[in-house]
């Protein structure tokens, strides 16, 4: 067993045991309740699972839930789709899947939520020159997949708020 | 065949049915035989005779209840694709592809336009990177995984090279039509005579993967 200890959407939570092989997908949909971070295909092939991890020095990455254990987020800061919108308000990123119609049954769309803002927030703080953005999306959203969408909305509505505040996330327009 | 016309054989058929759901079925007698089939008309032609309707003796239609069933009201689509090959690896690339289907009164367009891209996504899955034998060998004995087979990604697809047109109803009162993944289907040959006319070779099954295509190109 493990005393746990993370912080989740701003929140701390812990000290809780848990067995040192319960999935963090099991901790956040079993334990807490947490639905929004789905469970796909339980092998980190689809990441429909995928949560954000941040780092103290500011940066952040995606990881899936479902091969990687509870324990091993000891001491850690992450983000789920239920801790995108701030005091009721939708982010940037969500509107625009909803303008977007981004999903079809949105089971991938946490992950391709997650996946999406922590390349905005990478643009934020390293911007690429616009002529390489389409590879810049690309390269961020691959690994995700799905099945219904046919990826071209979650693409546009990526690509929407980077261009809707183009001096923020592009080179050439800083 | 010149045997048969001198005989005076059957040398052609023509038939009609009708499908709500279900075929219509209608019994024919025939010289020796009683014959039963999803069709409602037949006309045969002996040697080189005209062709001569067989009246037929019993007929069943389905029920006019069927068209509660959207399917019966199928959307049609079409599929123009355009494709690169590389020879020495065989990798494939799409570089366009426009899709046309008429669904009569699209309930929510933009959920009609996310299911046609999802749809073709699927159809390029299934002709170019899935290998999902049939059977207990294959996914249907329930156990695959997606560590098993390859699902399209967004880069094997021409996600800002893809036109997908909505035609307009038919007539204005015409209702919605069931789309489903019809646009799933004609992406499929679409893809392979466009991979037949680049090399010449006629894939008779799928998928049809860049290890089978640098294969047909050596």
């Amino acid at each position: 067993m493990t005393m746990l200890n993370l912080t989740i959407n701003g929140r701390r939570h812990g000290p809780i045991e848990v067995r040192d092989d319960l999935s963090m997908n099991d901790f956040l949909r079993e334990m807490l309740g947490m639905t929004g971070t789905k469970f796909g295909c339980g092998v980190a092939q689809c990441l429909s699972c995928a949560i954000i991890v941040d780092n103290p020095d500011g940066t952040s990455y995606t990881s899936p839930t479902c091969v990687v254990s509870a324990a091993s987020f000891d001491g850690k800061a992450i983000r789920t789709v239920e801790g995108h919108a701030k005091d009721g308000e939708l982010s940037a990123l969500q509107k625009a899947f909803i303008d977007r119609f981004a999903f079809q049954y949105g089971y991938c769309t946490p992950g391709f939520l997650n996946e999406g803002q922590v390349l905005l927030e990478r643009l934020a703080r390293a911007p690429v020159a616009r002529d390489t953005l389409e590879t810049t999306i690309a390269d961020a959203l691959d690994g995700h997949l799905c099945r219904c969408t046919g990826y071209i909305k979650y693409y546009q509505a990526v690509r929407d708020v980077i261009l809707a505040d183009s001096k923020r996330y592009l080179i050439a327009d800083r | 065949m010149r045997q048969n016309d001198a005989r005076g054989f059957v040398t052609g058929a023509i038939a009609h049915s009708f499908s709500r759901w279900a075929w219509s079925r209608a019994r024919f007698p025939l010289p020796g035989e009683q014959y039963h089939a999803d069709i409602d008309a037949l006309a045969i032609r002996r040697g080189r005779a005209a062709f001569e309707r067989i009246d037929r003796v019993s007929v069943k239609f389905p029920p006019t209840n069927n068209n509660r069933i959207a399917t019966a009201y199928t959307s049609m689509c079409g599929t123009l694709v355009r494709v690169e090959i590389e020879r020495a690896t065989g990798a494939l690339r799409i570089a366009k592809a426009y899709s046309v289907f008429e669904c009569g009164q699209a309930l929510v367009p933009e959920v009609v336009l996310g299911q046609s891209q999802g749809g073709f996504a699927m159809g390029v899955g299934y002709a170019l990177l899935e290998t999902l034998p049939p059977f207990e060998g294959g996914p249907g004995n329930g156990r695959w995984n997606l560590g098993q087979y390859r699902i399209a990604r967004g880069s094997d697809l021409p996600l800002r090279d893809l036109e997908i047109e909505m035609l307009p109803p038919l007539t204005p009162d015409e209702a919605p039509k069931g789309i489903a993944e019809v646009v799933m289907i004609p992406i499929v040959p679409a893809l392979l005579n466009a991979i037949y006319d680049a090399t010449g070779h006629r894939f008779r099954s799928l998928p049809v993967t860049s290890s089978l295509l640098k294969g047909a190109l050596a």
